[in-house]
C-alpha cells in the first residue's frame, strides 16, 4: 500500500520519534511512504477559526496535492487528520462550496476532484495492514503492560466525518491489544487533554489535563499510549508542570503508539528518543527487553 | 462573559438579523434549533475549569442577537474543539462548528489571539503554522531523517492572497 505521507509540522518540530518509529515500522508492513513535496499546513482549528475559506483552501491544496499523486493521504497527527478529513467530506459533499475552492485554486493551477482519501496512522494499520498482520509482526510482546489508551478527540469526533467508526471502540484499542498490552478503559477516556488551550489559557489547559490524569491514574496503568502529538506533550511534559503547579505526581511514561508498536517489532528506540520523553520510560524498555 | 450577562440586557443592543445571519453561513445552519437543554456545557470540559465559558450560553445569546457581547468576548476562544457537544446535542446543532462561524466574524472586527496571528505569520513565512527550529532541521541528518519535503511557498503565497488569509497575519512591529 502507497501513501502520500503528510508529516504536518508539530511532530518534526516536537515529537520526531514518531515521525522516525513511522518511518522504520512502515516498509516491514508493506507501507510506502511517498514524500509530499510542495505540501503545506493543514489548516487546523485555529485557522478554520478565523477565516473559513482560508482553511478549505490550505487543506484542499494538500488534498489536490495527493490526487496528482493518485494515492491517499496518511496524516500522522490528530489536528491535520481532522482538517483534512474535515475538507474532503465537505468539499465532496457540496458542490457549491468546492466551486468556490476550485476558482481559488484554479490560480495555482489546482482543482480539487474527490478522488483521495484521508488516513491517520492508526486507521491505516487497521484498515490496509490489519490486525493479523500486525500481530504477526510483533516479536516481542508486552505481555501484560498496562496500556491507558489517549484517541485524543480528533480521532473518532466529530462522529459524522468519522462514520466509519464507533464511539469508543478505536482501532487503536485493538491495535494495542495486537502489540500484547492490555489496553485498560478509564472514565475519562474520551476526554480533551487540555493541549488546544496552550497559550490561550494555560490554567484551564492544566486542569483538563490534571483531570484526565487523575482518571487514568485511578485506572491503575503503566503507561499512556496516544497517536497525537498535541496529547503526546500535553500529558508528557504536561506532568511536569503540573506537579509544579498542584504538588501531584504521576509518573505516567507517555508513549506514541508507533514507538510501543516499534518495540513490540523488536527494533530499539535510540537514545535521543528515548530522552525526548520528560517522563522516563525506563519500565517499559525493560519489558520490552529493548534496553 | 459572566459580568456581561449580569448587566442588564437592552433592546438596542439586540441585533434581530443576526441569528439569520448566522444560519445562512457553513456550519451554523441548525442554530436554531437549539432548546437549551444545556448537555453541550455540561459535558465541556472547558466549562467545568473556566467560570466564564458555556456554550450553551453563547448558542442563546446568538439566538437573541446580542452580537456585540459574542463577538466581543474573550470567552469565544476559550472552545478547545474537541467537538464532544457537536456529537452528543440531542438537537443536532454542531455546536463547535457555529462556535467557528461566530470567530470568524470576530476575527474580521480584529479580534484574533496572539497564537493564532502568530500561526498566520508563521504558514506565511514557512507553510506551517509551527515554524520548525533551524537546529531542528539541521539535526535531522544527524538523526537519521531525511530531509523535509520542500514548499511551494510561491503557489502558496498567491492562493493567501486570494483569501482571508493575510489580514489575520499579525504585522511586525505593531
Ligand atoms: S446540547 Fe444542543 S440543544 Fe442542548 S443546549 Fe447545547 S446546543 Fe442547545
Ligand atoms: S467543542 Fe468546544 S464547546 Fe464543545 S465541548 Fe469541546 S470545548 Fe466545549
Amino acid at each position: 500500500m502507497k501513501y502520500a505521507f503528510f508529516l504536518g509540522c508539530l511532530i518534526p518540530a516536537r515529537e520526531p520519534q514518531y515521525e522516525n518509529s513511522v518511518r522504520k515500522i512502515a516498509p516491514e508492513l508493506d507501507m510506502e511512504l511517498v514524500e509530499m513535496e510542495g505540501a503545506n499546513c493543514c489548516a487546523p482549528f485555529s485557522i478554520q477559526s478565523l477565516d473559513y475559506m482560508s482553511w478549505l483552501a490550505l487543506a484542499a491544496r494538500n488534498l489536490c496535492m495527493a490526487e496528482q499523486m493518485n494515492l491517499n493521504i496518511l496524516a500522522l497527527c490528530n489536528d491535520c487528520y481532522e482538517s483534512l478529513l474535515a475538507t474532503n467530506t465537505i468539499l465532496k459533499e457540496n458542490h457549491e462550496v468546492r466551486d468556490k475552492v476550485n476558482d481559488i485554486l484554479a490560480d495555482v493551477g489546482l482543482e480539487f476532484k474527490g478522488k483521495t482519501d484521508v488516513k491517520i496512522f492508526s486507521d491505516a494499520l487497521y484498515e490496509d495492514v490489519g490486525i493479523k498482520r500486525v500481530k504477526d509482526a510483533v516479536k516481542k510482546p508486552f505481555n501484560g503492560l498496562r496500556v491507558a489508551v489517549q484517541p485524543g478527540c480528533h480521532l473518532t469526533k466529530p462522529k459524522r466525518i468519522h462514520f466509519k467508526q464507533q464511539m469508543g471502540v478505536t482501532a487503536l484499542d485493538e491495535l494495542v491489544q495486537a502489540t500484547g498490552a492490555i489496553s485498560v478503559p478509564y472514565e475519562r477516556k474520551e476526554a480533551c487533554c487540555g493541549g488546544p488551550l496552550r497559550g490561550i489559557n494555560d490554567e484551564v489547559a492544566l486542569h483538563v489535563a490534571k483531570q484526565k490524569l487523575d482518571s487514568i491514574r485511578a485506572a491503575g496503568v503503566d503507561s499512556i499510549v496516544t497517536v497525537c502529538p498535541f496529547c503526546f506533550l500535553e500529558l508528557d511534559m504536561g506532568q511536569l508542570e503540573i506537579k509544579r503547579h498542584f504538588k501531584t505526581e504521576y509518573d505516567l511514561p507517555v508513549l506514541n503508539f508507533a514507538d510501543l508498536l516499534r518495540m513490540a517489532m523488536g527494533m530499539k528506540l535510540e537514545n535521543w528518543e528515548i530522552k525526548a520523553h520528560r517522563i522516563p520510560i525506563t519500565k517499559i524498555l525493560n519489558m520490552a527487553g529493548a534496553k | 462573559m459572566t459580568e456581561a450577562v449580569q448587566r442588564p440586557i437592552k433592546s438596542s443592543e439586540i441585533d434581530s438579523k443576526f441569528k439569520y445571519e448566522i444560519s445562512k453561513m457553513h456550519g451554523g445552519e441548525k442554530l436554531m434549533r437549539c432548546f437549551q437543554c444545556g448537555t453541550c456545557t455540561s459535558d465541556c470540559p472547558i466549562a467545568r475549569f473556566s467560570d466564564t465559558y458555556r456554550p450553551r450560553q453563547i448558542i442563546r445569546m446568538t439566538q437573541l442577537g446580542l452580537k456585540d457581547r459574542v463577538l466581543n468576548s474573550d470567552t469565544l476562544w476559550l472552545c478547545a474543539s474537541c467537538f464532544t457537544c457537536t456529537d452528543r446535542c440531542p438537537q443536532d446543532v454542531e455546536v463547535a462548528s457555529v462556535i467557528r462561524v461566530l470567530r470568524n466574524l470576530a476575527a474580521e472586527r480584529g479580534h484574533v489571539p496572539q497564537v493564532f496571528k502568530e500561526q498566520c505569520s508563521s504558514i506565511l513565512e514557512s507553510g506551517y503554522a509551527y515554524k520548525i527550529p533551524e537546529l531542528r532541521l539541521k539535526k535531522r541528518e544527524t538523526l537519521g531523517l531525511p530531509p523535509l519535503p520542500k514548499g511551494n511557498p510561491e503557489s502558496l503565497g498567491k492562493t493567501l492572497r486570494t483569501v482571508h488569509f493575510l489580514k489575520h497575519v499579525e504585522k511586525k512591529g505593531e
